[in-house]
């Protein structure tokens, strides 16, 4: 790039840093790590038939598309588990590396070198790469609002009759000096135990029967997953 | 086999890459559900393979070499011991002689020959350590050490740091402006561990290091105007 044309675009860059983020040092940050990536392309940029060159492109390109496939398929898959169908708090964290390490074994095989060489290949890399990135931008934003929610990922049992102890296990609900409430129906039930992860909770007298959901309120009002639960009828209860 | 090994080195680098990259992107505050610390001992384990499996390879030019700088090491030592006790022997008053006294000398030749090998052994590297660019890396090891594994701010350390910093850039003949490019690095990563709320004390030893560099930078530059200018 030209001297006058990159001093002319991180000035732009800096009014536009400047507008977005409303800070000073952050919008300079942005235009002094322009004018570095800059340089530092044009230094690769001469030294591009290189085999180190050469050699360390195709390991960056490995990675890059091992983190795109890796974003594009384990992190939907754990956002949903985790977070909607909330089958479990966390995933076991030697799945996402095997699934990482997999990966990488598979693109690691790939001479990038040639197959960027075709026009077609190197704009669906460029496409996924850039999908991939929209795809994180969600997660984030999504995994970060709900990472202190609370959550219930267990009931047991998920039925009962009046006075039965019902346990509920999940995340966030707070500590014992921040005791919430737990809604069964509209009733709330008696609460034994408290602690961040487990309720245990005792049926109150029902004010009717049948399938009702059952939820927590946090002390600081946040409710929780709904999930259902069957409050039974004793006397149709047979020995 | 060669090919299984090439692919290998090729894993091995692709996966040193997304380390680095994820613990970059985890510093700044991106986490991928990844936990580092289980992929890093991962890729400790991977390079000790690789060391082994290297070794493997270059067994027949590494055995030689081995033999060779053990046999030196073993011969040297030998005429050492030899010599020392030789001048034990000479130096000593006749009634020291037979052959207790004379396993007792070997004894004491081969403490002294030890000693000796020793001295030796710390004096080569007391001259590895003084050259210039040992001490440069130290100095670069030291300030990353400070800004990003110390969990405490120590003015002594910055002071300490400091003073070698400027040693070693006399030494090295190292340019104002590179200095200040480093300053300039430094200054361009404020920001962005600021925006992203990393830790707070990260941030302030960043800041100090970047006045740091830019101060001694900006010094050693206007000392070279002033030379120019004589």
């Amino acid at each position: 790039m030209d001297k006058y044309t990159a001093i002319t675009v991180s000035c732009l860059l800096f009014l536009f840093g400047l507008f977005l983020f409303k800070a000073v040092f952050l919008a300079l940050g942005i235009a002094l790590v322009f004018l570095l990536l800059v340089t530092l392309l044009e230094v690769v940029w001469q030294y591009r038939e290189s085999t180190v060159i050469l050699g360390l492109a195709n390991l960056m390109m490995a990675a890059a598309i091992a983190l795109t496939v890796y974003i594009l398929t384990y992190l939907p898959i754990e956002f949903l588990t985790t977070e909607i169908l909330l089958i479990v708090p966390k995933i076991p964290s030697f799945f996402s590396l095997t699934f990482l390490l997999l990966l990488v074994i598979g693109f690691s095989l790939v001479n990038w070198g040639r197959i960027l060489k075709i026009r077609l290949f190197a704009w669906v890399l460029v496409s996924l790469v850039v999908l991939s990135g929209f795809c994180y931008g969600i997660y984030r934003s999504h995994k970060l609002a709900r990472e202190y929610l609370p959550k219930i990922y267990r009931i047991s049992p998920n039925s009962g009759i009046q006075a039965e102890i019902v346990e509920i296990k999940g995340v966030n609900f707070f500590p014992i000096w921040k005791k919430g409430q737990i809604l069964v129906g509209r009733q709330e039930m008696v609460v034994k135990f408290w602690n961040e992860e487990l309720i245990k909770a005792e049926m109150p007298v029902p004010g009717r029967f049948g399938q009702v959901e059952l939820w927590v309120v946090r002390s600081d009002g946040v409710i929780s997953n709904k999930v259902p639960f069957e409050i039974k009828d004793p006397g149709e209860l047979k020995n | 086999m060669r090919k299984i090994f090439s692919f290998y080195r090729r894993f091995l680098g692709t996966i040193f890459v997304l380390w680095l990259f994820l613990s970059t992107a985890g510093k700044l505050g991106f986490g991928f559900g990844v936990n580092l610390r289980l992929f890093f001992r991962v890729f400790f384990w991977f390079i000790l393979v690789y060391l082994v499996w290297e070794t493997k390879i270059r067994w027949p030019v590494i055995y030689p070499i081995i033999k060779t700088l053990f046999l030196k090491a073993r011969n040297e030592f030998a005429l050492k011991t030899e010599t020392t006790k030789k001048e034990i022997i000479s130096s000593s008053p006749k009634i020291f002689a037979g052959k207790t006294v004379n396993s007792l000398v070997l004894v004491l030749a081969i403490i002294l020959s030890l000693f000796s090998f020793f001295r030796q052994f710390f004096k080569t590297l007391r001259r590895f350590v003084r050259q210039p660019g040992t001490l440069l890396m130290f100095a670069i090891l030291g300030i990353l050490a400070n800004i990003f594994i110390f969990d405490f701010a120590s003015t002594l350390m910055v002071v300490l740091l400091s003073t070698l910093l400027i040693v070693v850039i006399k030494l090295n003949q190292l340019k104002g402006k590179v200095v200040v490019a480093v300053g300039l690095i430094l200054l361009v990563l404020c920001p962005f561990l600021l925006a992203f709320k990393t830790r707070p004390l990260m941030v302030e030893k960043v800041a100090i290091w970047t006045y740091v560099f830019l101060a001694i930078g900006t010094g050693r530059m206007f000392i070279g105007y002033l030379k120019h200018e004589d």
